[in-house]
């Protein structure tokens, strides 16, 4: 027996009942920045990529032909269940080395990762922080195709929280064709100063 | 009971028709490979026809964690294929479509890239092809499943049916107008057919993405519609290479057929106001350039299923053909997504 | 209206009357379902690419079941989790997961008689065709199965495989049908309690009451250890148990398992495992990095575990305990393999963030020396860079 159709089902009528939590997709404009108020965080998507912002959470997300076939995705997590997988927290003082070994955890365990590899894990600059750069290849469940993927995942940590910028795109040819896109997107992103505590 | 029944009824049908189609449109079951045709060893494609597949972007070495020195590697390259010791079992060959004559005195084909031609008008000079196009049927990935009251689980002799059914219809659309020629596709083993097979596992995701994200997106999603330029990529060159081939015609879902208890347990439910899922088929087709990778045509097709009764049933050979001509209504415009309910 | 809504009702109940499958038709749908699973894994990622320990394996399951020759084909299966399952066409799939928590061939071969006799007695059809006769929820029983820490890989041959377990009565069948291939094959009798017993003591060390896999469920693995414990008793003292070509043949499989705990991040699983049940005397000296980052993840705060009664104070405690045992194991590490080089990054760590500069300097250093690759000392140097500037001012 397969549970598949049913589990989709479920899902799917569970889900009737509740808005998207998605927004509606946006053309990323040349000039025209994404600025997420909430999380501090800002970003030039790729120009001509469409974009959305989750309704509950902080991730922004941007793809071009759609988000399994490429996509930038933001994520930023507060410190407290900063890896909810591990039900660890970050620090303000963790350095980007541990932050992406925590990450590289919560990954295999958050999102079923468990052929994850780790092609590299090196030091590099976010918005002009110290950040961690993971570069990672995986494959997706056996019943969405068992396809390749590889993706980048660069981090760095603020007294705010933990700002992720992720890139990913099957390895047949999404992944090579897009990653300068990703670069350029990356390169642009910017970390709002900490809102005063004080009113 | 009076007053729940028509809203339930009515939900259940709109609901039969999306949730269960909607829910396979999003991750299509796969059907296992059809096994070797024939008993006798099918000869591999000589070597030097298939070229090897294009190393991934990146280098597959694993970096981070500690390598022990007294431990062999035991970490496989990320673009490994997997699989067992065993030589994987060639695709099963394509069966080869008579090509029906065309009458004498009538216009050769289009092209299938050149605009459709209204019916009763004369086909412009311009537009006549030379030749019809050379086209491989990928083995299709069509599944039927029974849903009962004990669960859903997979049917081999329905499933069986639903593809020669589904191939008959297929060729039929193919060789409609002799828009192509119809050649077998040639053993594939080993690297090749993991290539293959990914490629395929791709076009999945793209029909899914066209009909899921595409279609339903809004305005941001409109410059796509009018510029389709989705595409696999040139991975499958060696296979036109091998095989003569200009395109591949993909076809991949499934059908869940709701039965005994299950439509029962529906129809009661229906009747004191609760709404469960029922039955639906969903298929995606797509024709893929073989030497470019990019998809020249791509249709879905959702039907619904109410009660157990449905016209979508590719069990039988004449619902196969409806749908397959449904999709194929327009054609070489892609239409992404056509409804047939019930 | 009333009238109507019953007659159309009437009507439709002939049409949906139930229609019973015959046997044949069962087993053709288990086979063909199985037969995509098996293609879909091995199209996964997820077998292990070790074909002497296949064959191995192999050699130990055609041992045990000489009167079925043919019938079984073993595939080791990359996850650090505890876990061996069997499909009604007798594959059968081991993670490298229950290698590293063995401790020689005699317990091997204990789980993979019982997974083979699920095979043997036909568990999978039977299971299958009794839930369809009663038309239990089984579809709920797999949501929640697939939902429960099974890997998405795996979920959907939930049910039909052993992975989620059988009945009670099927299980004790399994365990009844081992123990007698184990015995019949002159390996030793106690192993499939040893095994088991070991077993349930990680449950406990870990706090799990209850995972996805049916080797997670803490109730079940107890009536295992005392099956198996009842089916011991009064057996033959000892039988084989070829412990070094255990330790050998699977030996790499051990160690990917071992990383992936580490990857994960599980520090309890690599205490327990290393350092409680000395599964380190086992494997090479570097393998003691492994137990140095047991304690140290450990020791990292981290929210109570459900099962896990322990006060704030005597959590607190044992953290400050693994921080110590950390370093010493590090040290250790460095004493009995002085070439390998990750244990000086870490130590070297500590010592930035206890703020002794000189020390960290000296350790990450050496790191960078040991590492050839620039790609695996990208941080270290930052560090060395940093730290320089820090001690020249």
């Amino acid at each position: 027996m397969t549970f598949r159709p049913i589990a989709r089902c479920l899902v799917v009528l569970a889900s009737v009942a509740v808005a998207s939590p998605a927004l509606a997709w946006k053309l990323a404009e040349d000039g025209q920045r994404f600025e997420h108020k909430a999380s501090g965080y800002s970003i030039q998507f790729p120009v001509g990529w469409r974009y959305q912002k989750m309704t509950f959470g902080d991730e922004s997300l941007a793809t071009r032909d759609g988000p399994l076939l490429q996509a930038i995705y933001v994520d930023f997590r507060k410190h407290k269940k900063a890896f909810p997988g591990l039900k660890k927290d970050a620090t303000p003082d963790m350095m980007p080395q541990e932050l992406a070994e925590k990450l590289i955890a919560d990954f295999t365990i958050s999102r079923g990762l468990q052929n994850m590899q780790v092609l590299s894990d090196e030091p590099t600059e976010l918005a002009g922080l110290p950040a961690f750069r993971l570069h990672l290849a995986y494959r997706t469940a056996v019943d969405a195709g068992s396809v390749r993927y590889e993706e980048i995942v660069v981090g760095a940590n603020s007294p705010q929280g933990v700002f992720v910028v992720h890139y990913r795109a099957p390895v047949l040819h999404y992944y090579a064709r897009d990653v300068e896109a990703y670069e350029r997107s990356l390169a642009s992103f910017a970390i709002a100063a900490p809102r005063s505590s004080t009113r | 009971m009076k007053r729940p029944l028509p809203a339930a009824l009515f939900t259940s049908a709109v609901l039969c028709l999306w949730v269960p189609v909607a829910g396979a449109q999003e991750q299509v079951p796969l059907p296992p490979p059809a096994p070797a045709a024939t008993d006798e060893p099918v000869p591999p494609i000589a070597p030097a026809a298939i070229e090897e597949p294009a190393p991934p972007a990146s280098a597959p070495e694993v970096v981070g964690e500690p390598v022990l020195p007294a431990a062999a590697q035991g970490l496989p390259p990320a673009e490994a294929a997997a699989g067992g010791e065993e030589p994987v079992a060639a695709l099963e060959a394509a069966e080869v479509l008579p090509k029906e004559e065309a009458p004498a005195g009538e216009e050769p084909a289009v092209a299938p890239e050149a605009p459709a031609v209204p019916p009763g008008e004369p086909v412009p000079d311009a537009v006549v092809a030379a030749e019809p196009k050379r086209i491989l049927v990928l083995p299709l990935e069509f599944t039927v499943y029974e849903r009962s009251v004990a669960g859903v689980e997979a049917v081999p002799d329905w499933t069986e049916a639903a593809r020669a059914n589904l191939l008959e219809a297929t060729g039929q659309m193919l060789r409609q107008d002799s828009r192509f020629e119809i050649i077998a596709l040639p053993p594939v083993e080993g690297e090749a057919q993991d290539v293959l097979r990914e490629h395929v596992e791709l076009f999945k995701i793209i029909a899914d993405t066209v009909t899921g994200v595409v279609h339903g997106g809004g305005k941001a999603w409109e410059e796509k519609k009018a510029n389709f330029d989705y595409t696999l990529g040139d991975g499958l060159a060696s296979l036109a290479n091998a095989s003569g081939a200009d395109y591949a015609f993909i076809l991949g879902g499934a059908q869940i057929k709701q039965t005994g208890g299950s439509a029962f347990m529906q129809l009661l439910a229906a009747g004191t106001g609760v709404v469960v899922a029922g039955g639906g088929t969903y298929v995606a087709a797509g024709i893929v350039d073989l030497r470019t990778g990019n998809i020249t045509w791509l249709n879905s097709m959702m039907g619904g299923e109410l009660f157990g009764m449905t016209s979508n049933d590719t069990r039988k050979p004449e619902a196969a053909t409806a749908i397959l001509a449904k999709m194929f209504e327009g054609y070489p415009t892609s239409r992404w997504v056509t409804f047939r309910p019930f | 209206m009333r009238i109507l809504h019953w007659a159309v009702l009437l009507l439709l109940v002939p049409a949906s009357a139930s229609a019973a499958i015959d046997e044949a038709e069962q087993r053709e749908r288990i086979e063909f379902e199985t037969r995509g699973f098996e293609n879909q894994i091995g199209n996964s990622g997820m077998l292990f690419d070790d074909p002497a320990l296949d064959a191995y394996l192999q050699g130990i399951v055609n041992r045990l079941f000489p009167d079925q020759p043919g019938r079984f084909h073993v595939r080791t299966f990359r996850d650090p989790d505890f876990n061996a399952f069997a499909i009604s066409n007798g594959g059968i799939y081991f993670h490298t997961g229950t290698l590293l928590r063995l401790d020689d061939e005699a317990q091997l071969a204990s789980i993979l008689g019982h997974e083979g006799t699920h095979v043997t007695a036909d568990h999978v059809y039977r299971s299958v065709k009794g839930a369809k006769g009663t038309a239990k929820t089984t579809i709920f029983v797999g949501l929640i199965a697939a939902s429960a820490g099974i890997p998405p890989q795996l979920a959907g041959i939930v049910g039909l495989s052993s992975m989620a377990g059988f009945s009670r009565e099927y299980e004790r069948e399994a365990d009844g049908g081992g123990f007698d291939r184990i015995v019949q094959a002159g390996y030793d009798p106690h192993a499939g309690a040893e095994a088991f017993a070991r077993l349930e003591r990680e449950l406990t060390a870990r706090h799990i009451t209850q995972g996805g896999y049916f080797f997670a469920s803490h109730p079940r693995v107890q009536e295992r250890v005392a099956t198996q414990t009842e089916l011991a008793q009064g057996a033959a003292a000892e039988g084989e148990r070829d412990t070094e070509r255990f330790r050998e043949v699977t030996l790499k499989a051990r160690l990917d398992a071992l990383m992936q705990l580490h990857r994960a991040g599980d520090g309890k699983a690599l205490v327990f495992l290393l350092g409680d049940e000395g599964l380190l005397a086992t494997l090479p000296a570097d393998a003691r990095f492994y137990l140095a980052e047991g304690y140290r993840l450990r020791g990292e705060a981290a929210r109570r575990a459900r099962g896990d009664k322990r006060s704030k104070v005597e959590q607190q405690a044992q953290r400050d305990e693994d921080g110590e045992r950390a370093l010493e194991e590090y040290r250790r590490t460095i004493e009995e393999a002085p070439e390998f080089a990750p244990p000086y990054q870490a130590l070297a760590m500590h010592y930035l963030h206890s703020g002794d500069r000189p020390q960290a300097l000296a350790l990450f250093t050496r790191f960078v020396e040991l590492t050839p690759d620039p790609r695996q000392s990208g941080y270290a140097r930052q560090y060395i860079d940093r730290l320089n500037k820090e001690l020249a001012q």
